[in-house]
């Protein structure tokens, strides 16, 4: 059931994206594909399909041939216009919560680069980003942009609305904080532990205008049987790693039935290592019940299998630059 | 003076230098490697080479004209006296010759030509500021101009608020104007035309703003206009003006189709004495972000 064949969709929505945004701004093609190896002419080749480093690169590339303030924001514009289609299928669904849950197993399609972890509390939706690569900081912002336009505006797309949206972020104030203003609003915050979007529960529940329910069975399943939306490799390590507590290679090896170096392999494909992936997945854990109104960092180091607190502190300092406790004093200035 | 073509110019300058090496060279006789001072050399050759890359510059960066011309043909004058200069110290000639004539009469006449020139590019650089009124206000930040629609982005709204502010100048009030459904007429229409369309809005706003006014594109498509010394009704009146206008716009699309639709919102705060740019600015998301809620259609969750 492992889908190792993400290569092999036809021409990727980032590199369509990528090469209308050139085409927008009159760059030229080969400096954009320059490092990918790609070559303008393989663009006619309808059944190109890009890497996750090729992807990588092109946004890179991208970020620095167009050094502008909306450049992330109108690339991840682009994005949504070529996931159209898949964006009309999903209206057919019945609610907002179902069409998130498909959009997320076609998660490395739909927004290319980033892991998405979410947590559904009472009155919350809360949805934890990391980047798949090794990604330095000023791109890490770039990507940021990108990402928080790209939910932002699905959320629009999909119900109609203006989704009223809480956006965390971990660089500082930028200079360009005025572009945020205009596409995401007002609930900014700066300096954050980590990159987190945050949205009401209740949209959770919208319906559709037009559903169809015959049309929407065919469309929902259309989609859940067309093998690119089955979990991938890192999504299935990531469940096995948050609700199994698997903290070691061995033991995931072992499940899957693949020996070490297979999924270390796999894994590098998405520009992931095991340690990383673990790393992301614990740090969103404890971000998000340390905002958990009554539970003691005491409760949150035990929930997350650390023997004492003093450790638990120095994992949650080296992944945020935070201590719990100012974590706590942090999310609580904005809820 | 009427106006070299920059082709001309370019042709010109390649065409003194050869010739100015030519006549240098058939004039007198080579210096041996041993007689030739390597530090004078390397003083002349960096002013020579200096003078040629700003004449580069220019003619890469300003069009044809007046201005040009003066300063193209006063800097290749210079340009003729230090190549010649610098000739001097590979070529021996006799002190009596026509070529020491070559070597300091330029000068002089090149940078008179470049005074005058850079009188000229004064007086232009006056009108170009009377046409870039509006635009901007005392400070040319280049980097913080938005091409598309020509006008400064948000960031340079947001340091001259400041700095108002800072001078305690806050008679004033900001209006802001978002286009309603700007990503459904990118859709339909195309982005070239979105920009297209953009930089007629810009113009649009520009037209009905006052002179001492000043318009920015603040991101996306909303616009920002600081209204110095106006009360808030006049302020509303002048909105209402823009939008009027902007309604009324019948944009040709690149398929010759006619597109009128944009409702645009707007808000108008007042600047008061407890203000800063942030809180200005926040408030204004916030009055956005309240319309786009407001004009909603019930929500269907159950």
């Amino acid at each position: 059931m492992l889908n190792s064949r993400h290569k092999s969709q036809s021409l990727t929505p980032a590199l369509l994206a990528s090469v209308a945004f050139c085409e927008r701004f009159s760059l030229s093609r080969r400096r954009l594909l320059h490092g990918t190896g790609l070559e303008p002419i393989d663009l006619h080749n309808s059944q190109l399909a890009i890497s996750f480093e090729q992807q990588r690169r092109l946004f890179k590339t991208i970020s620095q041939l167009r050094p502008e303030p909306d450049s992330a924001f109108i690339l991840a514009e682009h994005l949504l216009y070529e996931q159209a289609n898949l964006l009309a299928s999903l209206s057919n669904s019945n609610r907002l919560g179902q069409a998130l849950r498909i959009l997320n197993a076609h998660c490395f399609r739909y927004s290319p680069l980033m892991l998405a972890q979410s947590f559904i509390t009472a009155q919350r939706v809360e949805i934890y980003y990391s980047p798949m690569f090794d990604i330095p900081s000023a791109h890490s912002q770039f990507m940021a942009e990108f990402q928080s336009y790209l939910l932002a505006h699905t959320l629009k797309r999909l119900t109609g609305h203006w989704v009223k949206s809480w956006f965390n972020f971990s660089h500082a104030r930028p200079k360009n904080v005025m572009e945020y203003e205009q596409r995401l609003g007002t609930r900014l915050q700066f300096n954050q532990p980590a990159f987190s979007v945050v949205f009401e529960k209740k949209w959770l529940n919208f319906k559709f205008s037009e559903v169809n329910t015959w049309r929407a069975r065919r469309v929902i399943s259309e989609y859940q049987k067309r093998d690119d939306g089955l979990p991938t490799t890192p999504q299935l390590i990531m469940q096995l790693i948050r609700n199994e507590r698997f903290s070691n290679l061995e033991q995931v090896a072992d499940l899957l039935g693949m020996s070490k170096a297979t999924v270390k392999r796999k894994l590098s494909d998405y520009g992931l290592s095991f340690q990383g992936l673990h790393d992301s997945v614990r740090k969103h854990q404890a971000l998000h019940w340390l905002q958990q109104p009554g539970y003691s960092n005491e409760q949150v180091a035990e929930y997350l299998q650390y023997s004492d607190v003093t450790n638990f502190r120095r994992a949650v300092k080296r992944w945020t630059g935070y201590t719990p406790s100012q974590i706590k004093q942090l999310l609580v200035s904005w809820t | 003076m009427f106006s070299f073509s920059r082709y001309f110019l370019k042709s010109l300058v390649i065409v003194v230098i050869s010739i100015s090496i030519l006549v240098a060279i058939e004039a007198g006789t080579l210096k041996n490697m041993s007689e030739v001072k390597w530090l004078d050399v390397l003083g002349e050759g960096g002013i020579f080479l200096m003078t040629l890359s700003w004449l580069v510059a220019i003619l890469v960066s300003r069009p044809a004209g007046t201005v040009t011309n003066y300063l193209v043909l006063g800097l290749l004058a210079f340009l003729t006296s230090s190549l010649f200069d610098l000739c001097d110290e590979f070529v021996r000639v006799s002190s009596s010759n026509f070529l020491s004539w070559f070597e300091s009469l330029p000068a002089p006449v090149g940078l008179l030509l470049l005074s005058y020139g850079l009188y000229h590019w004064h007086r232009e650089q006056m009108s170009i500021n009377e046409v870039l009124r509006k635009r901007e206000y005392g400070v040319r930040e280049y980097s913080a101009i938005d091409p598309i629609t020509g006008l400064y982005r948000g960031v340079y709204m947001h340091d001259f608020i400041k700095h108002q502010l800072e001078q305690r100048q806050c008679d004033f009030c900001l209006a802001a104007l978002d286009l309603n459904d700007f990503g459904t007429f990118n859709q339909h229409n195309g982005y070239i035309d979105g920009d297209r369309f953009l930089r007629n809005i810009a113009e649009l706003i520009l037209m009905n703003s006052r002179l001492n006014d000043l318009v920015c594109r603040y991101a996306g498509d909303r616009f920002i206009i600081y209204l110095p010394s106006i009360s808030i009704e006049d302020a509303e009146a002048q909105l209402q003006q823009i939008e009027a206008a902007i309604a009324n716009l019948s944009f040709k699309s690149q398929q010759q189709q006619t597109v009128t639709l944009q409702t645009v919102s707007c808000v108008l705060v007042q600047c008061s004495d407890s203000d800063t740019v942030e809180s200005l600015f926040f408030n204004i998301t916030e009055r956005f972000e309240r319309l786009k809620t407001a004009s909603q259609r019930e929500l269907r969750i159950a």
